[in-house]
């Protein structure tokens, strides 16, 4: 499977994420206020729009500002002088902290100059104290509401909900698995990326635009039939008007996936099952001089074709066999003597539905020289994923793992990997290109070949080390610093005579340490490998449980388009806030594109030299003529990136909840995929509950 | 006004606005509705009858898909930004190497476009030529042009009026199948191809017969619902059926099939070229010509000419007398002296002399001379003469488009017995040089050579044949391994010594080799050797390059070319000598010398002298002595025969290893060389100072 970006270990992940919240939350605070600055401008004219939104912003401060001690009051001016000016420009002065903090997060890798470390200390000091005024502000908040306020709230957006007839994605959604054999190509080599992928698909793109609909329209659809008005007679708060709406959908649509969910698998499982005929007119000998009529000899074959391929048959002395693996699974064969006659039962597929656990090691590369090296070669392929290992040489790709041992792994090491491969000449095409691969301990550098393999691109190649190890060679590989910090490792003889087998455990890891090295034996031909090609496979995990996973992906994106919907919906009219969600939506589906155009990575430049390059079709790879035109695009462009990337900071990367690359292609969902991916949604949700509480609270129906 | 009234004043504003468009849109898009027996159908409003006549009315094009069609109506017209979308996805699938996602969006493109003809073109292409060459084990690659080719046929459903599609399958399935380097692999996983080829039975699953076959499907298609050749050249798709049966015959001659059923490969492939040629097709400028047909005009105009010769009694006798008289001497000369004998300027000068010496028809007709009541009938035949020839002109350049006249005399030749004998002989001959057994490849070779040589001299046009010089050069370099592993050369009546010998003829090394020599004879008869010895090194440069064009010649293919290498290389060696220069020790030719030498009868005596020396040796000094004193001799003789071996060090090392010897024998004895030494100038150049 491909893993362009690696997912952070849970540990390193938590230690920036809150950052990145704070600058979410504020992101999304800015956003919401410069939206409804801009709502209040057109509606009342620019002076009075602005003292509008000025006030907004303070009410809630000012509410505050009553429960705080008297001693915190010398932020009086702020609130009691009242004149405008000082309201505009506490306005400002937040906007710019906000953008500030932004900058600072997508430049991180930029080195900070002192006057800059000052502003953005100062900034990010300025936006703690308003998010712990908030924090403070939202516990009292909390504080105040009811469970069974909150709980009715949310079974009226329910029932609200089904008054809609919600009940009809459920038959779009049906009516879709009924014509999915239309769509879905049976002959596929790998039809479980193309069922997963289907029903992860249908099921996200119905649920997504349902709940964009009933969120958005919910709340402006009540006000305006003034049926909300019934129930802000009661003595409710305006956080539990949002949060019950939130967590009345939220239920809606955890229903809905969980039902479509248990549909959709049944549809895979199903759409997938299948079995063949073993052709008895096909079966041949194995071995030329056998007599196949005899019996009791090894056969081999073809079986029927279904779902759109057939397998290469091998059956045993005793018929007993099996059909090989094609289109990711196999299926076993069981010989029955009927008369003299045999009939051979092929069973279901197996080896499709898996879910398996990579233990996945860091990769380095070693150069031809033995030198440690960050990448290896580069054969001039487009897509820099996979670096390439030369053939004939020192070269190689070590992978190190932890964690292995004993008990992990029991009494066996399961490495599979997947190879690309780069033929300088072509050589004999009727095979593979040969490679080693030898386990290094690296804390004694002992290091043992075991296996010599030929190369079989594309698909993954599974080798299993036993606990005992037979070495075709071993020796020691010592790791060398020199002066400058460069890595070199040289080859030294064994201190004793090679031993006939090594243990695993104990000769070959260290502290469950251990590396595995790759390397290519044709000269001037070439391995191409990535980190993640090559892992260790621990025990599988459940594909029911991992099918499950790749459901709740969807369910984080369905928490973040109710909660964008409600927080939308508490101050904008029904179809803008279901334009606006979308926008969200699909601007969030492009953030890490937005971010990589801010950060300059992109081919063309930024809006404003795209823009030219459009009019005078030039092509995006040369660079514009030197000109005024060119220095004003540019100036233009530097803003406008900046501004693209503190937006892109604050919208929420809905491609990255999407996991059906790990579902379909057999992987288990990692534990810190769920748990950082949760913790996003939920401050998602969070900050956005706590923008719709404020702009709720500003409306007059519900003070 | 009153609310009320002001309401119903608003709707019937509304209502006459929107009356015009709706009869517009009725005007514009009504459909058309089929005749029923009570009633005659319409034929629908201005689109409707649009896409009619434009043939772009879904049944008219091909399979009516309800996925399709719904795909098309969810996009709601917008599936043109969506194909767009679906096909940049495309490219970044294919970019990272993700097969399943390419094949699927490819699947969703073309059901949101299935009529869009280039689509199924270019990703057809992709798939077979571009995705297939990513994969390295050759299997998956032949499984992906399979997946292409597939994928047109595809198309052909949704679009079955579109002979293009047909020509790329037909093209895909020969030529990627046929000519790419893993071309063995992929023929015979194409005859095991069960899933692909279906009930063909095994014999005619050639993917050269298979193309074919579906070339004349688009053929036909263009012939029955007369559909135009779009972006097609007609004669080159004409030709495409019948090349498929030429390159049929040539690919199971290769993989080792002759006999009876090459013959009739063969047989066939010059029926349909000459199908071919009889088929009428359309020039650019709107004629229509038989490729077929060129020796018919060729008579035509002769006929013609003749009555005009009729109609003009002996003016053209008289032009030519005339015009051969003004000619100047030089040109007569050059006329007289036989083609064969003529030096290259005379070569010229008698090509000029035939042009000018050309008499046009129409020099004829406007010549005084031609009686007066013959003119208005000799006009009419110089119009059709001039008609004639336009034709043939314009046939002939249409033949050259395809090479017709070569392929028409190859499908010929390749049905003879002396061929196909000579094939086989060949093939055989490569087969035991691969199993080692020596005797039996050169055996091969030797009587395939004869029968090629016997083929050339029927058809000398085969001589410039690339096709043909390919094949003999195969020939020579196998034959010349399997000669070079027996330690001989090629027999001195080697058969095909004329093929290497036209071979060096045609070379532009040889033009350059033979001005060389002529000026270093001239600059050796003006008395300067300097000037001559340049120009010498420069003809034997030339002569290096022709060798590694022509490697055979280094072991005698053609003793004569060899003879004219060895004449150069004296040459040059006498006028360094009198230049009283040494030969280079990185003298271009030492390889092409060594052997030769090598093969000198005195060379082999040498050799026998030389290994009786040294067994000799220690029991029998005197016989020893003997026997090295033999071998010197003999070396001495060879030295004179082949002036620059003195400066070849791998020579010279290896003949001072056995004076050394000869030393230590002479040292016994307490002797040394002695002065009349004849190796003394090896001696010299490469023997070690005595140690004092």
């Amino acid at each position: 499977m491909i893993l362009e970006t690696e997912l952070p270990a849970f540990h390193e992940w938590i230690a920036w994420a809150p950052l990145l919240w704070l600058a979410v939350v504020g992101g999304v605070a800015v956003l919401g206020l410069l939206f409804g600055s801009l709502v209040a401008v057109v509606r009342h004219g620019p002076v009075a729009g602005l003292e509008i939104t000025g006030k907004v912003l303070l009410s809630s401060v000012w509410d505050l500002f009553n429960m705080l001690p008297r001693s915190l009051r010398w932020l009086n001016w702020l609130v009691n002088k009242g004149a405008l000016p000082y309201r505009v420009l506490a306005v400002v002065m937040l906007f710019i902290v906000f953008l500030g903090l932004a900058f600072v997060i997508l430049d991180r890798e930029t080195p900070l100059s002192l006057p800059l470390i000052v502003i953005c200390s100062v900034a990010v000091a300025v936006v703690f104290l308003v998010i712990f005024f908030m924090f403070v502000c939202l516990v009292c908040e909390f504080l105040c509401m009811s469970p069974r306020r909150l709980g009715a709230l949310a079974w009226l957006a329910v029932k609200d909900s089904l008054r809609r007839r919600v009940l009809i994605v459920f038959i779009l959604f049906l009516l879709l698995l009924l014509f999915a054999g239309w769509f879905l190509d049976p002959g596929n080599e790998h039809p479980l990326r193309l069922y997963i992928g289907f029903v992860l698909t249908a099921t996200s793109y119905l649920v997504l635009l349902l709940m964009l609909f009933l969120s958005a329209l919910s709340l402006p659809t009540d006000l305006k039939n003034k049926t909300l008005h019934t129930v802000v007679t009661k003595p409710v708060r305006p956080s539990e008007i949002v949060l019950g709406r939130m967590l009345g959908f939220i239920a809606l649509g955890t229903l809905l996936l969980v039902v479509m969910g248990a549909i959709s698998y049944i549809f895979v499982v199903r759409g997938l099952n299948h079995t063949h005929d073993v052709l008895p007119g096909s079966l041949k000998a194995v071995a030329p001089g056998d007599d196949p009529a005899k019996g009791d000899v090894p056969l081999k074959g073809t079986s029927s074709m279904a779902n759109g391929h057939r397998h290469n048959v091998l059956l045993g002395p005793t018929g007993n066999g099996r059909l090989e693996m094609a289109q990711d699974h196999f299926h076993r064969v069981v010989a029955k003597q009927e008369g003299d006659k045999t009939r051979y039962e092929v069973g279901p597929p197996e080896g499709l539905r898996i879910a398996r656990v990579p233990v996945y090691g860091k990769l380095r590369f070693i150069d031809s020289q033995r030198h440690e090296a960050d990448k290896g070669t580069n054969v001039g392929d487009e897509w820099t994923y996979r670096s390439y290992i030369e053939g004939g040489s020192l070269a190689a790709g070590v992978w190190s793992f932890e964690g292995v041992t004993p008990q992990a792994f029991s009494d066996q090491l399961q490495l599979e990997m997947t190879l690309g491969v780069f033929r300088t000449y072509k050589g004999d095409i009727n095979k593979g290109i040969p490679g080693v691969l030898l386990l290094r301990n690296p804390k004694s550098g002992l290091t043992v070949e075991t296996k010599i393999f030929e190369s079989r691109e594309f698909s993954t190649d599974v080798h299993r080390f036993p606990r005992k190890l037979t070495p075709m060679t071993a020796y020691v590989l010592r790791r060398e610093e020199d002066a400058e910090g460069k890595v070199k490792y040289v080859r030294d003889e064994l201190p004793g005579a090679m031993k006939s087998r090594y243990d695993l455990f104990d000769d070959l890891t260290d502290d469950g340490r251990v590396e595995v090295w790759l390397q290519c034996l044709d000269a001037m031909q070439f391995f191409g490998t990535a980190q993640p090609d090559l892992y260790l496979r621990a025990q599988d995990a459940s594909f029911a449980l991992n099918f499950a996973k790749g459901y709740f992906g969807i369910w984080m994106q369905m928490v973040l388009v109710v909660s964008f919907g409600v927080m939308f919906s508490t101050f904008l009219t029904g179809p803008i806030a279901m334009i606006a969600t979308v926008g969200t939506l699909v601007l969030g589906f492009f953030r890490d594109y937005m971010v990589e155009l801010a950060l300059g990575k992109t081919y063309g430049g930024g809006p404003v030299e795209s823009f030219i390059r459009l009019l005078t079709q030039d092509n995006v790879v040369s660079d514009l003529p030197a000109g005024i035109r060119t220095t004003v695009a540019h100036s233009v462009d530097a803003v406008l990136e900046k501004a693209i990337g503190a937006m892109a900071q604050v919208l929420p990367p809905f491609g990255r909840f999407e996991c059906p690359d790990y579902v379909a292609h057999g992987f288990n969902v990692p534990a810190d995929w769920i748990a950082e991916r949760g913790l996003t949604a939920l401050g998602f949700a969070v900050a956005l509950f706590v923008v719709g509480y404020f702009f709720m609270k500003t409306r007059e129906v519900a003070r | 006004m009153n609310p009320r009234r002001r309401s119903l004043i608003r709707k019937i504003v509304y209502i006459s606005c929107l009356l015009p468009l709706v009869v517009t849109l009725y005007w514009l898009g009504h459909p058309a509705t089929l005749d029923t027996e009570t009633a005659k159908g319409s034929s629908g409003g201005v689109l409707a009858r649009y896409r009619d006549e434009e043939d772009l009315t879904q049944v008219y094009l091909g399979k009516i898909d309800p996925t399709s069609a719904t795909l098309r109506l969810a996009t709601l017209g917008m599936q043109g930004v969506a194909a767009d979308i679906l096909w940049i996805k495309n490219i970044n699938y294919q970019k990272k190497k993700d097969w399943t996602n390419v094949s699927a969006t490819l699947n969703q493109i073309i059901k949101l476009q299935p009529n869009f003809i280039d689509v199924w073109r270019n990703q057809g292409w992709n798939l077979s030529y571009n995705c297939s060459a990513e994969f390295d084990d050759y299997r998956e690659r032949y499984h992906w042009v399979i997946k292409g080719i597939d994928f047109l046929k595809l198309g052909t459903t949704y679009n079955r009026r579109e002979p293009r599609l047909l020509r790329d399958i037909a093209w895909f399935i020969s030529q990627k199948i046929g000519r790419s380097d893993e071309r063995e692999q992929f023929r015979r996983l194409f005859k095991e191809d069960d899933e692909f080829n279906g009930p063909l039975p095994k014999s005619e699953r050639d993917n050269w017969l298979v193309g074919k076959r579906w070339f004349r499907k688009a053929e036909n298609l263009i012939d029955t619902e007369d559909i135009p050749t779009r972006g097609m050249n007609p004669v080159v798709f004409r030709s495409e059926a019948a090349m498929c049966q030429m390159n049929y015959g040539v690919a199971i001659e290769q993989e080792g099939v002759f006999g009876e059923r090459a013959r009739m490969a063969w047989r066939q492939a010059a029926k349909d070229w000459d199908d071919f040629g009889q088929y009428e097709m359309p020039t650019s400028d709107g004629r229509l010509i038989r490729l077929g047909n060129l020796d018919r005009l060729a008579k035509e105009r002769q006929a013609l000419l003749d009555e005009l010769d009729r109609l003009a009694p002996g003016v053209r006798k008289q032009l030519y007398d005339k015009r051969y008289a003004g000619l100047g001497d030089e040109y007569r000369k050059a006329l007289k002296t036989p083609t064969a004998a003529r030096t290259s300027e005379q070569q010229s000068l008698a090509a000029e002399a035939e042009a000018l010496l050309l008499i046009e028809p129409r020099e004829v007709v406007r010549h005084p001379n031609l009686p007066r009541d013959n003119r208005t009938a000799a006009n009419a035949v110089l119009e059709k003469i001039q008609r004639v020839e336009n034709l043939a002109r314009v046939t002939q350049s249409y033949r050259s488009i395809v090479n017709y006249d070569y392929w028409e005399r190859r499908a010929d030749i390749e049905q003879m017995d002396a061929m196909l004998a000579a094939r086989e002989l060949v093939y055989q001959g490569g087969k035991a040089l691969a199993e080692g057994d020596l005797a039996g490849a050169t055996e091969a070779f030797a009587r395939g050579s004869v029968l090629w040589a016997a083929v050339l001299r029927e058809n000398p046009m085969l001589m410039s044949d690339s096709a043909t010089i390919d094949d003999m050069e195969e020939l020579l370099q196998q034959y010349g391994k399997a000669l070079d592993q027996r330690d001989s050369l090629f027999p001195p009546d080697f058969a095909l010594a004329p093929f290497v010998r036209f071979q060096v003829y045609d070379s532009t090394e040889w033009f350059q080799i033979r001005a060389m020599l002529d000026k270093a004879a001239q600059a050796e008869r003006k008395g300067d050797p300097s000037a001559a010895s340049s120009q010498y090194l420069k003809a034997i440069q030339s002569w290096r390059s022709l060798l590694n064009d022509l490697p055979s010649v280094e072991q005698r293919s053609d003793p004569g070319t060899t003879a004219m290498i060895l004449e150069t290389i004296e040459k040059y060696a006498a006028v360094l000598h009198k230049l009283k220069q040494p030969i280079p020790s990185d003298f271009l030719l030492h390889r092409f010398v060594r052997i030769q030498v090598e093969h000198d009868p005195d060379s082999i005596e040498s050799q026998a002298a030389l290994e009786k020396a040294e067994t000799a040796m220690e029991k029998e000094p005197a016989a020893a002595r003997t026997a090295f004193e033999r071998a010197f001799a003999l070396w001495r003789v060879l030295l004179d025969r082949y002036p620059t071996l003195l400066a070849d060090g791998t020579v010279g090392e290896e003949w001072m290893a056995a004076i050394d010897e000869y030393r230590d024998l002479l040292k016994r004895e307490k002797a040394d060389l002695s002065k009349d030494f004849p190796l003394q100038d090896v001696v010299d150049r490469y023997g070690q100072p005595e140690q004092p």
